[in-house]
């Protein structure tokens, strides 16, 4: 029987196949799933639509990101076993299902219809796509991975930027409720499903051409490591485990808030209605801080090492909020470089962390290994919000400056990121006896890291 | 692990088409869209 057109031996590229085309095809993947933080866009209109509350109208999204997490948690091993080609196409045939099946629960008046689709259905296609071209990039790029993993998930950072213009026109032109609302899910849904199709037909697994003199263009692939199962096992894993998730928290402490945080922190400094332009114009910044940090500082851990580009992201993001307590309220400049470099860091510890599990536990299973400590991000979402408004609005009615309110949290989150700094200090290179047969030592390179 | 694969082998100008049309049409352009976008948004709450 011939092998599918998915299969992983088909996937594999031809001679002279050039790998810079396979980050377009990561990004196709990424830019399409990166839709979910624009779930804001969609959510009042689905809200007014099905009559709900603002928590129910909230859930698609919430149980996407659940989801997201457990489907890449337990579709890691299958995504290496399959290949790119074939996961790709798995993600985007649940992440395009996912809105139609959501669009036929806003005709039908449902909610249920719509976390099923959206939350259920599309949070699997997202968990799948997240992971699959991550860990077909490290293949091609082992000399620069936290270049190609930058790129890859700056699309993730990005998918919102795209999303959120495109949603608003389509909701302008096919209405905000019912029948429109609907037709909206169902256009999304066929725009994203082509968009990654075509994602999927461009990428390519690289040969294997360890050992031997690479072709032109080729790269020496790096066939060992330590499997998942294993991984789970070591220290190292559960230590960055911590790392991503208090990195994630203490991000999403600002990104959660980030319109009335501005407002809070400034109020009384102009009317009203400028507070709340000026609130809504920061969380556009944000967003795109976001989307660079996981390019440009995932692109510098190359240079200067994993370890230390994580001793930045926790040590100087400590730093960044203790200057948002103390000096942060009524000082724009310093509210914003604090908070732009929390965020840019926050998306930064998403991208370069493919590079560090990559350098830690070598190519083999860095795919499923990745997706299992993506439960991390699933904790942190509820953390995060958690700590914030728990806080803020316990201190609500308490007197004291709107700023004030925030003190708590913040001293929190400072908190976290110093034990996650601790964390990765913690982090030593993976024992020799995890390793499958012939696996090369990527220990050499975490050492090397940390020592630069 | 050089199995055969149902895509042909491109070269020279071929691959360099395709490399372009890839970047600009998955990853460009629409994060060119979005970006214009954002600059419209921010530069209307300016004015």
């Amino acid at each position: 029987m011939t092998a599918s057109i998915l299969s992983r031996e088909r996937s594999i590229a031809p001679p002279g196949w050039s790998r810079w085309l396979v980050p377009p095809a990561a990004l196709a993947i990424h830019l399409s799933i990166g839709q979910a933080y624009a779930w804001s866009v969609l959510k009042t209109p689905v809200q007014n639509s099905l009559h709900t509350t603002a928590v129910g109208s909230a859930l698609p999204f919430q149980v996407a990101i659940l989801v997201l997490g457990l489907s890449a948690a337990f579709g890691g091993t299958t995504v290496e076993r399959r290949g790119p080609r074939w996961s790709m196409v798995v993600a985007a045939l649940f992440w395009g299902a996912g809105f139609l099946v959501a669009a036929l629960g806003i005709v039908a008046g449902q909610l249920w219809l719509v976390v099923l689709g959206y939350g259920v259905i599309g949070g699997i296609g997202l968990g799948i796509g997240y992971i699959a071209p991550v860990s077909t990039l490290i293949k091609w790029f082992p000399d620069r991975p936290g270049l190609a993993t930058g790129l890859a998930i700056m699309g993730f950072g990005g998918g919102a930027l795209v999303a959120s213009p495109l949603s608003t026109a389509l909701l302008a032109g096919f209405g905000k409720t019912g029948g429109g609302l609907a037709m909206v899910f169902v256009v999304l849904g066929l725009i994203y499903l082509v968009w990654m199709l075509l994602g999927a037909a461009l990428v390519r697994l690289p040969r294997g051409v360890q050992g031997a003199a690479a072709e032109a263009g080729e790269v020496a692939v790096p066939q060992g490591g330590v499997p998942a199962a294993a991984a789970l096992r070591t220290p190292q894993f559960w230590l960055l485990w911590v790392v991503l998730c208090f990195n994630v928290t203490a991000g999403i402490g600002v990104l959660e808030r980030a319109a009335p945080l501005y407002q809070d922190f400034f109020a009384g400094s102009s009317p009203a209605t400028v507070l709340a332009a000026a609130g809504a114009a920061f969380v556009s910044v944000l967003s795109l801080a976001n989307m660079l940090g996981r390019f440009l500082w995932s692109t510098a851990s190359d240079v200067i090492g994993r370890k230390n580009m994580y001793r930045v992201y926790l040590g100087v993001g400590a730093v960044m909020y203790l200057l948002l307590l103390l000096i942060g309220p009524g000082n724009k400049a310093v509210f914003l470089i604090a908070t732009l470099l929390i965020l840019s860091f926050y998306g930064a510890g998403f991208a370069t962390l493919p590079a560090y599990l990559k350098d830690l536990f070598g190519v083999y299973q860095v795919g499923a290994i990745h997706g299992r400590l993506l439960t991390a991000w699933s904790v942190a979402g509820v953390l995060g919000p958690l700590i914030v408004d728990g806080v803020v609005d316990a201190n609500s009615g308490t007197g004291g400056t709107l700023a004030s309110h925030y003190t708590v949290a913040f001293v929190i989150m400072i908190a976290l990121l110093v034990v996650a700094f601790v964390c990765n200090e913690l982090v030593r290179p993976v024992a020799r006896r995890h390793f499958v047969d012939g696996a090369e030592s990527p220990a050499a390179a975490v050492e090397e890291g940390a020592s630069r | 692990m050089t199995a055969p694969d149902d895509t042909p082998t491109t070269s020279g100008p071929a691959r360099t088409g395709l490399l372009v049309v890839s970047w600009l049409v998955l990853a460009i352009l629409p994060l060119l869209y979005g970006l214009v976008e954002l600059v419209a948004k921010l530069g209307a709450l300016g004015g």
